[in-house]
C-alpha cells in the first residue's frame, strides 16, 4: 500500500502532479457513466488509490491517461450493477450520509447550462450509450480505442452511434478524429 | 445537440473536477492516511444517526403500546384474540372503530420503520468503503 511521506518528495510531487492533470478526466469519466456526483467523487479518489498500487504508473513508459479512463469505466460499472451502490443512494436519500463536499462540486456542474444539457442527454441512455459518449467525448478515444475498450468490434460502435443520433437527434459526425 | 455541444459539456466537467481543490486534497488525504482499513469515523457518524432516530421511534412505539382504548360491551380483546382470532372480528365490529384502526396502523408504521431503519443501518455500515490494500499486485514505483 503506498503511502504518501515526507520520505520521498520527488515520488510525491509526481504523484501530486499527476493527481492534478487527470482528476478532472477520471472525475468526467465517472460522472458520464453514473450521473452520481457523490459516487463520482468517491470512486475519482479510489482509482488514484489503485493507480498508486500499480507498478511502474509514474514510469514515463507507463500510459497513465488510458489506465486511469480504463481503470474509471470499469469502476463506474461496476457501481451502476452493485446492489451496494443501490443501498448507498438510499442512505444518502436518507441524509445518514454526509457528502457535503461533493455536493458542491455537484452544484456547480449543475449551475452550467452546457453540463445540464449533456446530463439530459446521457439520463435518457443506456449504459452502453453512455460508455460510447463518454470515451468519445471526454476521453477522446478514437472509435477503435472504445471498441477495443468495450471489447466490441468497431462496427458495433459506429452502428450504436448511428442509433443514438437517430433516437436522440444528436448530430454526431462519423468521420475519425 | 451537436458533437460539439457534447465535447463542451465534457470538458467543462473536466474543467470543474480537476479544478476542485477539495477533490484534490481528498485523494492526498487518502494518500497519506489511508492506514485504517475502516472508516471509524464514518462509523460513528451513522451510529449517532441511527441512535438519534431510532430512540424517538422506540419512545413513540412504546408511549403508544400503553395506550388501551375501551371496547363496546367489555370484551376483553387480548383474552379474545388468544382464543381465537376471528372471534375477535365477529365478536366486535372493530372495523367501525376508527381510533382503535388508527392506533393500530400508527404502531404498524412505527414498527416497520424500525425494522427499516435497522437494515438500512447495517447494510450502510456494510457498503462503506474500506481502504483496500493490494498488496499482491506487487508494488509501487511511485513509492519510496
Amino acid at each position: 500500500m503506498y503511502v504518501m511521506s515526507k520520505n520521498n518528495p520527488t515520488a510525491d510531487r509526481e504523484i501530486t502532479t499527476l493527481i492534478r492533470r487527470y482528476q478532472g478526466l477520471v472525475y468526467s469519466v465517472v460522472y458520464g457513466i453514473t450521473l452520481d456526483a457523490a459516487e463520482s467523487w468517491d470512486l475519482t479518489q479510489e482509482v488514484f488509490l489503485k493507480a498508486c498500487n500499480t507498478q511502474g504508473f509514474t514510469d514515463e513508459a507507463f500510459n497513465q491517461k488510458a489506465w486511469l479512463v480504463k481503470v474509471a469505466r470499469n469502476d463506474a460499472l461496476k457501481h451502476r450493477r452493485s446492489l451496494k451502490s443501490r443501498f448507498r443512494y438510499l442512505i444518502r436519500f436518507c441524509g445518514f450520509e454526509d457528502s457535503s463536499e461533493a455536493r458542491e462540486l455537484e452544484d456547480r456542474l449543475i449551475r452550467r447550462e452546457d453540463i445540464a444539457r449533456l446530463r439530459e442527454l446521457l439520463e435518457k441512455l443506456d449504459d452502453e450509450g453512455r460508455q460510447i459518449l463518454t470515451l468519445r467525448f471526454s476521453a477522446g478515444l478514437s472509435y477503435q480505442e472504445i471498441a477495443d475498450e468495450m471489447q466490441v468490434k468497431i462496427g458495433t460502435v459506429m452502428s450504436r452511434l448511428s442509433r443514438l443520433k437517430e433516437s436522440l437527434g444528436l448530430a454526431l459526425q462519423e468521420e475519425e478524429s | 445537440m451537436n458533437q460539439d455541444d457534447i465535447r463542451k459539456g465534457f470538458q467543462a466537467i473536466v474543467d470543474e473536477a480537476g479544478t476542485d481543490e477539495r477533490l484534490a486534497r481528498r485523494i492526498t488525504e487518502k494518500l497519506t492516511t489511508c492506514e485504517k482499513p475502516v472508516p471509524v469515523e464514518a462509523l460513528k457518524t451513522l451510529l449517532r444517526y441511527f441512535i438519534a432516530t431510532m430512540l424517538p421511534t422506540a419512545l413513540l412505539h412504546l408511549a403508544l403500546s400503553s395506550i388501551s382504548l375501551p371496547l363496546t360491551g367489555g370484551v376483553d380483546l387480548t383474552t379474545l384474540a388468544e382464543q381465537n382470532t376471528t372471534l375477535v372480528w365477529q365478536s366486535i365490529d372493530i372495523s367501525a372503530n376508527a381510533s382503535l384502526i388508527l392506533l393500530w396502523f400508527a404502531r404498524g408504521t412505527l414498527r416497520a420503520f424500525s425494522i427499516l431503519l435497522t437494515f438500512t443501518f447495517i447494510l450502510a455500515a456494510a457498503g462503506m468503503p474500506v481502504c483496500q490494500h493490494h498488496d499482491t499486485k506487487g508494488g509501487l514505483s511511485c513509492s519510496a
